[in-house]
């Protein structure tokens, strides 16, 4: 699914007062069927409300969303949610669903809505469950599982209804290192397996570095900027968003690559003729 | 939970209801009450007097159903309301679909005393109360639960002084005792005209909550999120409040305010069966039907004058509220 | 000529001053203080137990709240003139009593200080009444009444420990003698009360309960609520007064709403209406009220169901024609040992005692009231 965005804007309009647009210039871009986003930008910038937009939860004040070059508002709900899988912050729930009810809810548009899920739908759910490694807990309260095996169980309700977008805000927040790889290669095998895309609200350079394929930039007054990753994520662009200064990292050991950018403020001062690590000679 | 457990709680409202038919200030032994429920099917041996008969077939077992079928209605209501709210402290009361019903029977029991109208005006009123819910806080475009509930708020008071004006104007002699003793809930006079006005409206309330019990689940969680599976998140929170207003009407129309089911039931009912609304739904029409007739059974028999239902369900309900509350430490799961 | 005039009104001019003098001081001593009485008062006690300073002639009364005394003070005085004022409900059963024929000032009365159940006490001074009967547990009433310098008597509904109905009324009649300085007719009545009281206990002194009928106090009924009246209530002393079995008596004290079943469990062999509801006998017997199954109850079957006289007043509560509700109840749960010939009784009864010839219509319309009389 090629999802595209024309010249899109929002501001929150209170009825007759119009408040100024919270991007500085129109965002457009295109997402071709397979291919990853990582959208990046300071707190504030916008970006869950960039999520919302572009899927249509919120309305863009100009320009518009493309589903396959179909204008988003005449895609039918039920047909737009089974392509696109949307997937929240984990958060703590109110009532304590199991595992797999929580996850066959994403099944809700192919069940009539008097009806109730069926063997097949639990069936699927198990499937997505399985996909992102966390089967053995299907049993368990929603609440008494760890915030990060909540997290890919959420991931796994938009699997079931066979997406072919997912769309996650910041899913690799709240989560230790090991949970953070987990979810990063569970979206990585996605992409090349099933060919589904993701956008993806990251704060963190060296997941964008890992998983995009293009980047979106945007900070408070400033324009958004797209492109390929490393043409977007260089160290006077970081500079000029996030208005810190950063290093760009990069390690490799033996046939891997990583890269990463971090900020030179949290470098240590070191007494130069005491380095160890620097051959003049 | 084990499908023998589940049967048996289902079983359950049945047999209490064959068990309260042998039960009340009047002796009616048992094998009496037997032959005069089978009479009706095979021939039966009349050994039984017509008081005997008058007392199970049109003094109990109308009450019964009645009290089986508002305890179920205002159980489920409550169960979808909490649900909709993601809350567990709210029933069905909350939109003000109570309060609009007292006032609109105590209007009735002024004006004209009479039976028909005095449930009618309490089931038209109900609904006016979340019509004017509505038009208080539903508009947004989500029409986003708080709102609902500041407006249901509103609206109960509204009502409520309504009811204090009703009482002020009434006679203190007859009308004014007459409205009071309403309002806190009684089966005494049920009849099966009451049955046959309230029952069909409170089955049509419980069978559309029946119907929507899974897609609850997804009203729990926030709005966007349950957008995005799909489904119509404002048409959804309508049908919910039309089932429960509908059940919550009719019960206050026959049988006065009773608080404290929609509340409690849902909540044992999820210590059965989890948390999953498909089946808190269903689980909480059997308990709620067993339950009210229980209270029922004992405000009509443990003194002779009437102990109103309201009494009852907030002494039980109230202290074992707060037994919950110690338990559970105020977690829900 | 124009001297005797002018002394003439002098003199009635300054005893108006006077009598207004007088009426301060009796205002500024009934609200609190060291009471100090002229000559033209007097001090009573009421039935709460409080002093009351009122004018030793009393010419105008307003009766509240204790619904049946407005007649009293006629039993009492044989005067209806001094009542200015009483409760909508009382007059509504004066309307609809012999009293409003007997003594049609009685209609004059004026209602307005009681709105919507509740006492107005302006309302209430601009009658300004020479004294103000009010119900003894309404004490916000009268509280307020006399701290608007109303002299305010506190009466008690009913003597609850005494066996006998003509307790109540009896003490009624003692304090308004006091209060109207004439106690000939107060105690010419207690005299036949008792007269007639002792002349049915004679009879059925012996009786066992066996021998004695189950009767059932109907207060009220309607489609909503069967309200029943048991212990501690007027509707219990009269049964047993004469010679019947309450039913309600161990499970009902006052009045208390109860189901149908209850009804069946007690079944009564007679039933006792009272004005305080706009049921007749023919309701029950015709099951008229949805929902409720009357016919099977032992009352109904044996068409012994009885709606309570009104004649000077409703005769459920005390009034000046308990003697006669005596009898009338003897006769209906007694009658292999009373025959009393009530259109006889009556009329003798009023005759001697109220002064007035009661025609035979309207001797009906007193044993068989109309459902008017229950309306608010």
């Amino acid at each position: 699914m090629k999802i595209e965005v024309r010249e899109g804007n929002f501001c929150y309009a209170k009825k007759k007062e119009v408040k100024p647009f919270i991007y500085e210039s129109n965002i457009s871009f295109t997402l071709e069927p397979g291919k990853n986003m990582a959208i990046l930008g300071p707190n504030g910038a916008g970006k869950t409300t960039l999520l919302k937009c572009i899927t249509g939860l919120h309305d863009w004040r100009v320009g518009e969303t493309f589903i396959d070059d179909v204008p988003l508002q005449k895609v039918s709900q039920k047909e737009l949610w089974k392509k696109i899988g949307y997937v929240p912050q984990a958060h703590k729930m109110v009532f304590g669903f199991m595992i797999e009810d929580l996850v066959v809810m994403g099944r809700a548009p192919y069940i009539g809505s008097l009806s109730k899920p069926r063997k097949e739908d639990y069936e699927k759910a198990h499937e997505a469950l399985n996909e992102v490694g966390i089967v053995h807990l299907a049993k368990k309260s929603c609440n008494e599982v760890s915030g990060g095996e909540l997290q890919l169980a959420l991931i796994a309700r938009t699997l079931v209804s066979n997406p072919e977008i997912l769309i996650l805000d910041e899913p690799e927040s709240h989560l230790d290192v090991q949970k953070q790889v987990v979810i990063l290669e569970t979206l990585k095998r996605l992409s090349k397996e099933h060919n589904i895309s993701c956008i993806i609200n990251t704060h963190y350079p060296n997941h964008a570095f890992y998983l995009a394929d293009q980047v979106l930039m945007i900070a408070k007054e400033k324009k958004a900027v797209i492109g390929a990753v490393h043409e977007v994520m260089t160290e006077s662009r970081m500079k000029e968003y996030f208005n810190i200064e950063l290093r760009k990292l990069i390690f490799e050991e033996a046939d891997l690559l990583i890269e990463t950018m971090v900020p030179l403020a949290l470098a240590a001062k070191r007494n130069i003729s005491e380095c160890r690590f620097n051959n003049f000679e | 939970m084990k499908k023998w457990k589940s049967i048996l709680l289902w079983v359950l409202p049945l047999v209490l209801a064959i068990a309260s038919l042998g039960i009340g200030r009047f002796e009616v032994d048992f094998v009496t009450v037997v032959k005069i429920l089978s009479s009706h099917i095979f021939p039966v041996e009349e050994t039984w007097t017509q008081m005997e008969y008058n007392v199970v077939m049109t003094v109990r077992l109308p009450r019964i159903i009645l009290a089986l079928l508002i305890g179920a209605g205002l159980s489920i209501s409550g169960a979808a309301f909490q649900g909709m709210f993601a809350n567990p402290l709210v029933s069905a009361d909350i939109l003000g679909v109570a309060a609009g019903a007292g006032f609109g029977a105590s209007i009735g029991i002024l004006l004209f005393g009479n039976g028909y109208v005095t449930q009618g005006f309490a089931l038209v009123f109900g609904l006016a109360a979340i019509v004017f819910t509505y038009m208080i806080g539903g508009s947004g475009r989500n029409m986003p639960i708080f709102m609902l509930v500041l407006a249901g708020v509103v609206t109960s008071a509204l009502f409520n002084a309504l009811i204090s004006l009703t009482k002020f104007v009434a006679d203190p002699e007859e009308k004014l005792p007459a409205i009071t003793y309403w309002l806190m809930g009684s089966l005494g006079t049920a009849s099966y005209r009451d049955l046959w006005t309230a029952g069909p409206i409170i089955l049509v309330g419980m069978f559309i909550l029946l119907a929507l019990r899974w897609r609850i689940n997804l009203l729990t969680l926030p709005d966007d999120e349950a957008k995005s599976l799909g489904i119509n998140v404002v048409r959804m929170k309508w049908l919910v409040i039309a089932g429960a207003t509908l059940c919550t009407a009719a019960a206050v129309a026959v049988a006065g305010i009773v608080g404290w089911v929609g509340l409690i039931i849902p909540h044992i009912a999820r210590m059965f069966v989890g948390s999953n609304n498909e089946r808190v739904l269903p689980m909480s029409i059997a308990l709620g039907g067993a339950y009210l007739l229980i209270i029922d059974t004992l405000a009509r028999s443990v003194t002779a004058a009437e102990i109103p239902l309201s009494i009852l369900t907030a002494i039980v309900g109230a202290p074992f509220f707060a037994y919950l509350l110690r338990r559970t430490g105020g977690s829900w799961s | 000529m124009v001297g005797r005039k002018a002394i003439l009104t002098t003199l009635a001019l300054a005893s108006m001053a006077l009598a207004a003098c007088s009426d301060n001081e009796a205002t500024t001593s009934a609200s609190g203080g060291e009471v100090e009485t002229t000559a033209e008062e007097k001090i009573v006690i009421d039935q709460a137990g409080a002093e009351v300073t009122i004018p030793a002639e009393v010419n105008s009364i307003v009766s509240g709240g204790i619904l049946p005394y407005f007649h009293t003070w006629y039993v009492a005085t044989n005067s209806a003139k001094e009542i200015v004022g009483m409760h909508p409900n009382s007059y509504n059963a004066a309307e609809n009593s012999i009293l409003s024929k007997m003594a049609p000032e009685i209609l004059n009365a004026d209602t307005s200080f009681v709105q919507n159940g509740e006492m107005n006490v302006e309302e209430l001074m601009k009658i300004n009444p020479d004294v103000f009967f009010e119900i003894a547990t309404d004490e916000k009433s009268i509280e307020q009444a006399r701290a608007a310098g109303i002299n305010t008597v506190a009466i008690k509904a009913i003597d609850a420990a005494a066996a006998e109905p003509l307790a109540t009324f009896n003490s009624w009649l003692k304090l308004t003698g006091e209060i109207a300085s004439t106690t000939e007719r107060a105690d010419n009545f207690i005299e036949i009360g008792t007269d007639v009281q002792n002349e049915i206990y004679e009879k059925i002194d012996s009786l066992k309960a066996e021998e004695k009928p189950n009767a059932l106090m109907l207060y009220q009924l309607s489609e909503q609520a069967i309200t029943v009246g048991g212990k501690n209530f007027f509707g219990n002393q009269w049964l047993n007064a004469t010679g019947a079995n309450d039913v309600a008596e161990n499970d009902v004290t006052g009045r208390k709403d109860v189901n149908m079943e209850q009804i069946y469990n007690w079944n009564p062999e007679i039933i006792y209406i009272t004005n305080f509801t706009e049921i007749q006998p023919e309701d029950l017997y015709n099951n008229t009220i949805p929902g409720q199954d009357w016919s099977e109850v032992e009352a109904v079957k044996n068409k012994q169901v009885y709606k309570i006289p009104l004649g000077i007043y409703r005769w459920f509560p005390p009034s000046g024609d308990a003697p006669l509700m005596l009898k009338w109840l003897a006769n209906n749960n007694q009658p292999e040992l009373f025959d009393y010939d009530m259109n006889a009784e009556i009329k003798s009864y009023y005759q001697d005692f109220y002064g007035y010839d009661v025609t035979d219509e309207e001797v009906e319309k007193i044993l068989h009231p109309s459902s008017d009389a229950a309306k608010y």
